[in-house]
Order: C-alpha cells, then structure tokens, then sequence
C-alpha cells in the first residue's frame, strides 16, 4: 500500500515543502517548477515521440514576451498566457512540418535554425519586444482582491499550472495518443503500416509540446520580473535537452528529475566558488557515461512500483 | 569591385577555417555517429597548448606546432574516443550528444578558471605585412588559410582514397557491419578518425589564433558554424565539407557588409534551412544510405 | 528496505539543502558579480578590486570601526541566474551589494535588491540601469548618459571630427551607447556617416570594416566589448584602413592586453586608467599589481572607489542604517580629501548616476597616456551633510 503511494507522496512533499522556505530556496524552487513544465513538453516531443527538437526555447519566449508585453499595460495574466500558448501551439504547428521531410540530426539542425531565427528577431524588432533592452517590470497575476505578487504566493500559482501540466500529460500519454507517439518513436515504418497516421501525430508531438513550453514561457516571465532575449538562446534549449536526456527520455518520472538535477545541482554546487561549473560539467559527463539512459534508472531502484509503466 | 573582391577573399579565408572545423566534425560522424557538441572547445584547446609552447615556454615555432599536435592527438583524439565513444557508441545518439555537450563545458570553464577569463595575444604567424594588389589590400594571413586548408583537404582526399587505411575508413563510413565481417578493425579505425579531427582541429586552431585571438569562448561560434557548413555541404562527403565551409563564411561575409549586419547570423542559417528542406544530403552531398 | 534508503536520502537531501546559505553575523559586502561566462573578465576585476577596497578598509580600521567581510557569488553572466545569486546574497544580510557588472543582469537583479532595501553599487554603464527608476541602485562610474556627453564634446570640439562612423555591440550595453551617442551628436547637429551593429564573440569584422571605408569616414568610434575592440584593431590595421580610431572602452587596459601593437594610436575617453595623473589612482594601481599580477582596469578601480563610497556615506551617516546611507547616497557630492579612498571627488544623482572628471587619453607604445584631464560635466555640487 504505502510503496505504490510513495511516488505520489514524495512529489506532494516536495511540492509544499518549498513554503517552508525563505526566498532564494522558494525562487530556485520556483524555478524548477517552471523548467519542470518546458522538460515535460519537450519529454513529449523528443522522449515520446522521438522527434529531436532544438527549438524549446523559442517556443518558451512565445508564451514569455506575449505576458511581458500585455501585463505592463495592465491586461490579465491569463490572457497573455493564452495568446502565448496559442502561438506557441501555431508555431510548433510550423516546424511541425519540416518534421515530416527530415530526421535525426537533420531535424535537430532545423529546429537549431528556427531558435536562432526567433531569437534575432526578438533582439532587432525592439519596436515590439524591447531588442536587447528587454522588458521590465512584469507584473504577476492577480484575480481582483487575490494578489499573487509576493514570492510565496506566486509559487503556488506556479505550482498549480505545473499540476494541471502533469495532469494532462499524464493523461495525454495513457490515451491512444501516447500509444501513437510510442509506435512512431520505436519504428516508423512498422507504425505507419498499423495505420498510425504519421503525418498528424508527428505534427501534434511539436505543437503540444510547444504549447507546454508557451506555458511555461509563460510563468517564466513575471518570476523574474524582467526578461530579455538573451535568455531564449540556443544555449537555453541545450539546457532542456539536457534535462530530458540526464531524467530519462520517454519515461514520465524522466523530466521531473532532469529539471531538479539541472537547476538544483549547480545551486547546491556553489559553495565551491569558481569550480562548481567545472564540476556540473564533469556530472554531466559521468552521468551520461554510468547512466546513459538516465537518472531515471535510480529512480526505479528506489521505488518498485506495481503500476504499469507509461 | 574593391571592396566586392576584398570581402570574397575575407570570406574565403574565414570559409576555410569553418571548412577545416567541419571536416573532422563530417569523419567523426560518418565513422562513429558522433555529433561532436564539443567540436569549436577541440579547436580552442590545442590553441591554448600552443601559447603555452609558444608564449609561455619560448620553445621554437617548429617544436610547439609539433608537440601541439601531440597533445592534441592524445588528448581530444584517443583519450576522449577510448572513455567516451567506445562506452556510449551503442547508446544510441543521444548520450553521446550530451556527454560530448558536458565535454564542450568542461574544456571551456576549465580553461576559464584554471588558465584565463580574458584573452590572450597570439604571435602572428605569418607577416604582419599587408599584400597590396592595386587597391586591394590582402593579409598573408588570408592567403594561408586559404592554401593551408586546401593543402590539408588535397592531403586527406589523397589518404582516403589511395590507401588502404583510408579505404578502410571508407567501408567502415558506409557500413560498420560489414566493414567489421569484412575483418577491419572498426575500434581502431574510429580512433584514428578522432585523431585526425583533433590534428585538423590543432590545424585551424594555429591559423584563427592571431585573428580570433585565445579565449576560452571562441569554440562556441566556431562549432556551430561547423555545424552549418557540414550540413549545408553534405554531411558524407569531405569534399561537401570543404565547399560548405566556404560559402556559409562568403555568405556571412558578403550578407554582413551588403545587407545587415544586425541579422548576420541568419544569412548563413536560411541557406541551411533551404537545403536542409530541399536537399537534406546536402548541396554536394550523396543520399545517406541508414546504414547499421 | 528500499523505501526505508528512500526515505533516509530524502531527508539527507532536505537537511543538506536547508543549511545551504547559513547566516552569521558580521558586516557584510555581497560581491554578486560575473565570474565565469561572457562577462568574467569584467566581473573577476570588479571582484578584485572590492576585495583590495575591503583590505584596505579594514587595516585603516574597518568601518565605523568594524571590519568588513566578503562574499563572492557568481552570476555566470546571466540575467536570470543573477536574481537567484541575488534573492541568496540578500539571506546573507549584507550591508550592501556590490555588482553587477553587465547591465542586462544588473536591470534583473536591481528590483530584487530594492525590495529588499540593500543598497546595491553597480558596475554597469549602461543608461538602462538609471532610467529605471529605482531608488536603490548606484552607479560606480558615469553611465553613457553623462560619459558619452563628454565624449561627444571632446570629439567634436577638441578632434574637430567630421565623418564619424559607428561601430557597436548589439546588446543593451552597446545599444545604450549608441542612443546616448547619436543623441547627443543631433544636439550639436551632427549625425554618423555609418552606423554598424556587431556581435558579442565575434571574430571577423571586414565586412563592418568594408563599410567603415567606403563611407569615407575620419573617424570611426568603436564601442564593444573589450576583446572584440581588440580583435578590430587588428583586423583595422591588417586592412591597411587610414581612420582616426576612438573610442571609450576601447582603451581599456584588457583591450590593449589583448590587442597590443594595433591598438597604438586610438583616443579614448576613459573614467579611470592605471596611468591617470590622480596619485592615488597610481597608488591603487600599484597595490593592486602587487596582490594580483596584473594591471587592473576600469572595472577594478570602479569596484575599488565603491566600496569606499559605501563606507563614506556610511560615515557621513553616522549609522549603518541603510535607508539613510541610500538617501544620503542620493543628490551629493563625496570628495576625495575627505575619503582617499574615493581617489577623485565623485557626486551622485537622484537617479543612481555619478559624475567625477575623466582622462582624454591615447595609446602609445601599448600604454593609454593621459593627454588631457576633463572635468565633471555639471556642478558645482553641493556637499549634503546627511545626520
């Protein structure tokens, strides 16, 4: 009784542990929850249905600069969510189809391409997005009298966006749906002679999982308050890669251990002053090297679970 | 046409540079499906050894090329492929991808906080006297990346395709399998094809010093235009590398100077986005056959 | 078995993270500054020169007769990383922060340390960081909104340029100077032949180069960061083009380091150099050569002057409470007779933005020779007392 509960246990713990905290821990958690929502759109794309994807930080900075740019003139938070979801969404859509005509490390070079793009036009366009200046003083959501400014408060926002992501993820993967990305991912061939239509659920794995990278585009910006373009490089979707990769492709605890490995683990590292980074690295190698198919193997030591693998 | 001629020949002599970066970048993949994240950090390194040989320990110019190259061999060549390739090699792609990313980091902040943030001058090799046809000014310094980089590309050609060695390298690029069944000895041939990108790494790491100056960050640009070029030109052909590398540094050249210079980057990726849409092997690449 | 490990890593884990950032009790500088990433060779300079200022201080006796401590946290030059360094150098309680550095982290991370009312000095340059408006953040040296003013009028007025070109970084540094520059050559009717963007890390410039020549300019300022200035010059004297370079940062010592010979000849207007006439700028200099092995730059001297600047304010207070070193930080004049350690009179404005004389200087033989000495640019300023 008590081991099948334990995942779901462990993660509510964790959940609320952060308001115990003071602020730079709550931040840091903040943090992880937002990274947690990008690393489960891009497990989506890249661990489920196999498509490799260098554009998750472009498709983050679709759902950031609509917030950044309605919130200071004093529009709802939710509705810049949802413009930047469904841009998101309509982009993902876009590089959805160049998907179709190339794989592997060719698609990995069109997707770079595309973040490299989106990120040039959100410096030089300064008319809209600020260019190199950014944007500052985004504001947090509020619902008339509830205000979700402070750091506490906001984090519980985060943590219930973050809940209902997991939730239809979950969902999502459990429905044929998950099914199809499965067969794709494992043999394209032997999928499209069952009847898997390759062209719409290859098409859909970029655009949901550019829909969750809108949303935690979203939540990232009034986190922080001030964004700029620089933080939607090249270098923020190796990041991601990195998180889907180090948790465990195409498993669904994967990207929860990648998002808190990568922005805990430097963090907790710090104390070694300017050597923490060397360190990171390092890990990073002997990760890879002891653990090519993820964290998530000690995961899987820890717990046995009876349910079903999704 | 001054100007028209002057930006050809920059573009050139930046375009060999990348073309000498994206060759290794091609051997690695075709023999061992590396994609090598790590790629501009296997140039930065021997450009570091070479100020230590050159700057630091006043050895003579012959000497410190030499043992460059050496440590270069040694270290990006075998060492990395016998801990990281052979282990991760039947992983699948993408392990190899982020260990070589963790590689990238580690040579780069190692470097940072062991040696230097800032950059250090290179001793120019070549004179420092500009070559001046009518009102055309050339540096030497164009002129022998231009010559070095086609000299070592004619050499390469010359080793893969007259010699059993290379031959070798040739039948494990198009089947691993059946090179192996055929009895060539696929480990060390993979070795030897990371040796050879770390000696064209140590190459064009000796040829950007002067000009891009030693710093711990020049690798991230370099590889990623690597990346352009070995697409762009063919991934399966040196010879695509080659070319690749020449017109994503004419295109960056001529597009900066011509059209803005705010969207520089973009020129060169467009033309990848094209080609990668329209002719995936690439411009003068061959169709890639999924081989094991 | 296995939950039982479970459980025993977990609350390891809770208990490790919980004692990460303990507090003590000391006075404290939080030093949040870019020690790796782009921005280490200004960061590890800015970090530098606190760490002398604070030497220094406390052998003459700390402040208010209490002795200094430091803490060095690193931003990785990136903005959304230096709010996480910031939100934990203020758990530390620190008496102020110094840093950062790069402006697109320091319009970040500003919001954070206002809320939590530690007064932050600022290494940026950059007139984002003062339009802001924020009642916290103090610059250590004039942003481009008063430099680039001095800089113009000595360009125009003392250089008599008139074919000026423009080559700048394209981030907020760079662009911030553009505005400032551009603005302020339109006041004096004026405007540029060539106006060019570059990138950070770039290596080739001909094709900006190209441009600079066939716009037929005298006169081309140069306004990147260091090692891309120096980069240029290289390539500007390889290219064999005949133009009068200028530039501010341009003759940053890191520039000339790195560039060397190619760098003889270019005029800057500079805050602060190693070789300005200013006693005790040499002697810092000198000190600073000492304990580190090189030469330090503006960042280190600007980091050096601030730490003093706290505890000068913090004096003329009477009291280490922050509200009131911050307000009496705000519309003042600090002279260095009555703070050596300031090394030249320097006066803040309401927004956060200094203004101290400067060195018209030019490189020869790999050295910037200080050929003229400016003044501030406004005054006089008066000298608020602030009990």
């Amino acid at each position: 009784m008590i081991r099948r509960f334990l995942p779901l246990g462990v993660l509510v713990f964790c959940a609320l542990l952060p308001l115990a905290f003071e602020q730079y821990k709550l931040y840091v958690a903040s943090l992880t929850l937002v990274y947690l929502i990008l690393a489960i759109g891009l497990n989506l794309t890249l661990g489920y249905a196999g498509q490799i994807s260098l554009a998750h930080a472009a498709f983050m900075a679709l759902g950031s600069y609509p917030v950044a740019i309605l919130g200071p003139r004093g529009l709802p938070f939710e509705l810049g969510l949802a413009v930047g979801v469904v841009l998101a969404f309509g982009w993902g859509l876009v590089v959805g189809f160049p998907a179709l005509k190339v794989k592997h490390h060719y698609l990995a070079m069109v997707t770079l391409g595309f973040n490299i793009i989106a990120f040039l036009v959100l410096r030089n366009w300064e008319g809209l997005t600020g260019g190199s200046f950014g944007i500052s003083g985004i504001p947090r959501p509020a619902w008339g009298p509830i205000n979700f400014a402070s750091d506490r408060a906001y984090y519980v926002y985060i943590l219930g966006w973050a809940a209902l992501v997991v939730a239809s993820a979950y969902w999502l993967l459990s429905s044929r749906w998950g099914r199809a990305f499965r067969a794709i991912r494992e043999n394209e061939l032997r999928a499209a002679v069952v009847g898997v239509s390759l062209r719409t659920y290859k098409v859909m794995a970029f655009a949901i999982g550019a829909a969750y990278a809108g949303i935690g585009g979203a939540l990232f910006a009034p986190l922080l308050g001030y964004i700029d373009p620089g933080a939607y490089t090249l270098d923020r979707s190796i990041q991601f890669l990195m998180m889907v990769v180090m948790g465990g492709l195409g498993r669904f605890e994967g990207p929860f251990i990648g998002a808190a490995v990568v922005t805990i683990l430097p963090e907790v590292l710090r104390a070694s002053e300017g050597l923490y980074l060397i360190l990171y690295a390092l890990a990073v190698v002997l990760m890879m090297l002891f653990m090519p198919k993820g964290l998530v193997g000690v995961w899987d030591w820890l717990v046995i679970s009876s349910k079903s693998r999704i | 046409m001054t100007d028209f001629v002057q930006l050809l020949v920059a573009g050139i002599s930046i375009g060999s540079i990348y073309a000498l970066t994206a060759i290794g970048f091609v051997l690695l993949w075709q023999t061992s499906n590396t994609i090598n994240f790590a790629q501009g950090e296997f140039v930065v390194l021997p450009a570091f050894a070479m100020v230590l040989f050159l700057v630091v320990l006043r050895w003579p110019f012959a000497i410190a090329l030499v043992a460059t190259i050496l440590v270069s061999t040694l270290l990006l060549g075998w060492l990395v492929k016998e801990l990281l390739v052979t282990r991760l090699l039947t992983m699948g792609v993408l392990p190899l991808v982020i260990a070589t990313i963790g590689l990238s980091l580690f040579i780069r902040y190692s470097l940072q906080q062991f040696w230097t943030p800032l950059a250090l001058p290179f001793p120019p090799i070549f004179p420092r006297v500009p070559i001046r046809l009518g009102t055309i000014i050339i540096s030497w310094e164009e002129v022998m990346n231009v010559l070095l980089a086609g000299l070592v590309v004619g050499a390469l050609q010359l080793f893969i395709t007259r010699t059993r060695l290379g031959w070798a390298m040739q039948a494990v690029a198009q089947n691993r399998t059946l090179a192996a069944v055929l009895g060539i000895d696929v480990s060390r041939l993979v070795t030897l094809t990371f040796v050879l990108n770390a000696a064209l790494a140590a190459v064009a790491a000796i040829l950007i010093a002067p000009v891009y100056l030693v710093k711990y960050d020049i690798g991230i640009g370099l590889g990623l235009k690597a990346f352009y070029a070995a697409i762009i030109g063919g991934f399966n052909q040196i010879r695509g590398a080659l070319l690749g590398g020449l017109l994503v540094g004419v295109v960056e050249t001529f597009s900066a100077a011509y059209i803005s210079s705010q969207f520089r980057d973009a020129f060169a990726l467009l033309i990848l986005l094209a080609v990668l849409l329209l002719k995936p092997e690439g411009l003068w690449g061959v169709k890639e056959e999924w081989a094991s | 078995m296995r939950t039982v490990i479970a459980l025993g890593v977990a609350v390891i884990a809770v208990v490790a993270i919980a004692h990460v950032g303990s507090t003590q009790d000391a006075l404290k500088l939080a030093i949040v500054a870019e020690i790796t990433g782009g921005g280490a060779p200004s960061g590890t300079m800015w970090r530098d020169g606190v760490l002398l200022a604070v030497e220094d201080i406390n052998k003459a006796g700390g402040v208010m007769g209490r002795r200094l401590e430091t803490l060095v946290m690193d931003t990785q030059s990136d903005p959304p990383t230096s709010v996480a360094v910031m939100r934990r150098a203020i758990n530390e309680r620190p008496l102020a922060i110094m840093g950062t550095v790069y402006s697109s982290s320091t319009v970040a991370n500003m919001e954070v340390a206002r809320q939590a009312g530690i007064p932050q000095i600022s290494g940026s340059e950059s007139v984002l960081v003062v339009q802001k408006g924020n009642p916290n953040i103090f610059l250590t040296s004039f942003s481009q909104q008063v430099g680039f003013a001095k800089l113009v009028k000595w360009l125009v007025e003392d250089l008599k340029a008139d074919k000026i070109a423009l080559i700048y970084v394209n981030n907020a540094f760079g662009r911030g100077g553009r505005e400032m520059f551009l603005k302020f050559l339109k006041d004096r009717g004026k405007s540029v032949v060539a106006d060019i963007s570059t990138e950070v890390q770039q290596a080739d410039f001909t094709p900006e180069l190209t441009r600079v020549r066939a716009s037929g300019a005298t006169h081309v300022m140069i306004y990147n960061h260091e090692e891309e200035n120096a980069r240029m010059m290289i390539q500007i004297r390889k290219l064999g083009i005949s133009v009068e370079t200028v530039g501010d940062n341009l003759c940053a010592q890191t520039t000339i380091e790195a560039g060397g010979e190619a760098l003889n000849g270019a005029k800057c207007h500079v805050p602060m150099t190693a070789l300005s006439p200013v006693p005790g700028m040499v002697a810092v200099g000198r000190k600073f050569q000492e304990k580190y092995g090189r030469v330090p730059d503006h960042n280190a001297f600007k980091a050096y002057i601030g730490t003093h600047l706290v505890k000068a304010a913090a004096e003329r207070v009477g009291a280490l409470d922050q509200a009131k070193i911050r307000d009496c930080l705000h519309n003042n004049l600090f002279a260095a007779a009555e703070e050596p350690g300031l090394l030249m009179d320097m006066s803040m404005d309401d927004k956060g933005d200094a203004d101290r004389s400067s060195c018209i200087v030019q490189v020869k033989n790999r050295k910037p020779e200080v050929v003229k000495v400016l003044s501030m640019l406004a005054g006089p300023y008066t000298r608020r007392t602030c009990r």
